[in-house]
């Protein structure tokens, strides 16, 4: 899907063009490994951020997530996140993701709508990624 | 009309609910002998279960964690800050937890497991709770301020210096004046969202007033002066002349006011 219009919705920020300058630098933080990075995408009128989140001591539990702030005024959303195995995942429709790898999106309508702070909360389900996530998990933890 | 009395005893309630525990707790093995999962049918906002690990330790006790999963699920969105820090602290002490490199934990024997693990829950909710919460304080801080400094910008074009602060006494910035405005009299401005601003704005005003001329007239633009505590609100006061008690109300006479002292 391509788009060459200023993104707007939700499913249209994810996919948009975006590059990163510089590449963000890991910091150990506690029990924490994690890394932002900061994205440009000349389409869309606010920013973007990638982050990296790992647990020192469980370190197939991580979380990589694609963030959007539509002004430096506001906070960001998360649009799209990818988990390790951090155990079972109850979807609003009260299904059930097993243990393990899984990722977090959002459904329609608010997948074709401006995001909005705190959506996620209420809205965000999961669908087992076992075979990205295991291409990430290689490259978080090795 | 009739009524029957309840059916369900609580023998049976008590056979229910155990079932239900005993159906919906799992204990996962995560590092052989050193570290377990505890799995409980309960879940956060965005449907991922709670976090409890379990670590054996010696004479008969077990260290109960989160292994830091709390904090960084918060870290998704909110900057981690010594503040942040500093709340998750004393929640975690409320619930009889540490928050040790950034995980709660708690050691016990093991016979106090399932309290314990309860509390971990309890802890990671009220955790979660207070991170949305502040994460829409932020929202309208960021918003205040943003709509306070286009104020200012579109009445004093080229003559707004945000954040004026004294390099050689506070070289972090950590205490500055949020605007000076320049001109035959400077006025210099505190935007005040909340009581942390105001006190800080009290604390810039000893940092910076060195630096600018004895006629300075120094102004408030609180969010809402009336919601400061007395105690701040009374400091901000003997320190600046607030122009209003809220900007979102009383815009148009703070945009006068401006205008009628810079001119």
């Amino acid at each position: 899907m391509s788009v060459e219009r200023q993104p707007t919705t939700i499913a249209e920020l994810i996919v948009c063009p975006k590059s990163n300058d510089a590449v963000g630098r890991s910091k150990h933080d506690g029990t924490n490994l994690r890394l932002d990075a900061e994205l440009v995408a000349p389409l869309a009128p606010g920013s973007f951020r990638i982050f990296v989140r790992v647990l020192r001591d469980l370190n197939e539990s991580f979380s990589i997530g694609l963030t959007y702030r539509t002004s430096p005024a506001a906070t960001d959303t998360v649009l799209l996140r990818l988990n390790g195995d951090h155990g079972t995942h109850v979807n609003p429709d009260r299904s059930v993701v097993a243990p393990g790898p899984h990722v977090h999106y959002f459904r329609e309508p608010l997948w074709s709508a401006p995001p909005r702070p705190g959506a996620q909360m209420k809205w965000a389900t999961a669908i087992s990624a076992t075979y990205l996530s295991a291409a990430y998990t290689r490259v978080v933890t090795r | 009309m009739t009524s029957t009395a309840p059916s369900t005893t609580a023998d049976q309630l008590r056979q229910i609910f155990m079932k239900g525990l005993d159906a919906g707790a799992t204990v996962r093995v995560r590092r052989p002998n050193s570290l377990f999962q505890l799995e409980l049918p309960s879940y956060m906002g965005d449907g991922d279960g709670a976090q409890i690990y379990v670590r054996p330790r010696a004479g008969g006790k077990v260290l109960v964690t989160d292994l830091g999963a709390t904090r960084m699920r918060i870290s998704y969105e909110s900057s981690v800050t010594p503040t942040l820090d500093h709340h998750l602290a004393k929640l975690a002490e409320l619930h009889g937890f540490a928050l040790d490199e950034g995980a709660f934990t708690t050691e016990v024997s093991a016979s106090d497991l399932v309290p314990a693990a309860l509390g971990l829950l309890q802890l990671e909710a009220v955790a979660e709770r207070w991170s949305v919460k502040a994460r829409v304080r932020q929202r309208e801080t960021s918003r205040f301020r943003a709509q306070a400094i286009e104020l200012l910008s579109d009445l004093f074009p080229e003559r707004v210096e945000e954040q004026f602060g004294n390099p050689e006494t506070d070289p972090d910035g950590l205490y500055t004046v949020d605007a000076v405005i320049h001109g035959t009299r400077e006025l210099a401005i505190a935007l005040v969202p909340n009581d942390v601003e105001g006190e800080r704005a009290v604390s810039a005003k000893l940092m910076v007033e060195s630096r600018l001329p004895q006629n300075t007239v120094w102004l408030a633009i609180p969010r809402n002066l009336e919601k400061l505590r007395t105690e701040t609100r009374l400091r901000l006061i003997r320190s600046y002349m607030p122009l209003g008690n809220s900007l979102a109300d009383d815009h148009e006479v703070i945009r006068a006011k401006l205008r009628n002292m810079a001119a």
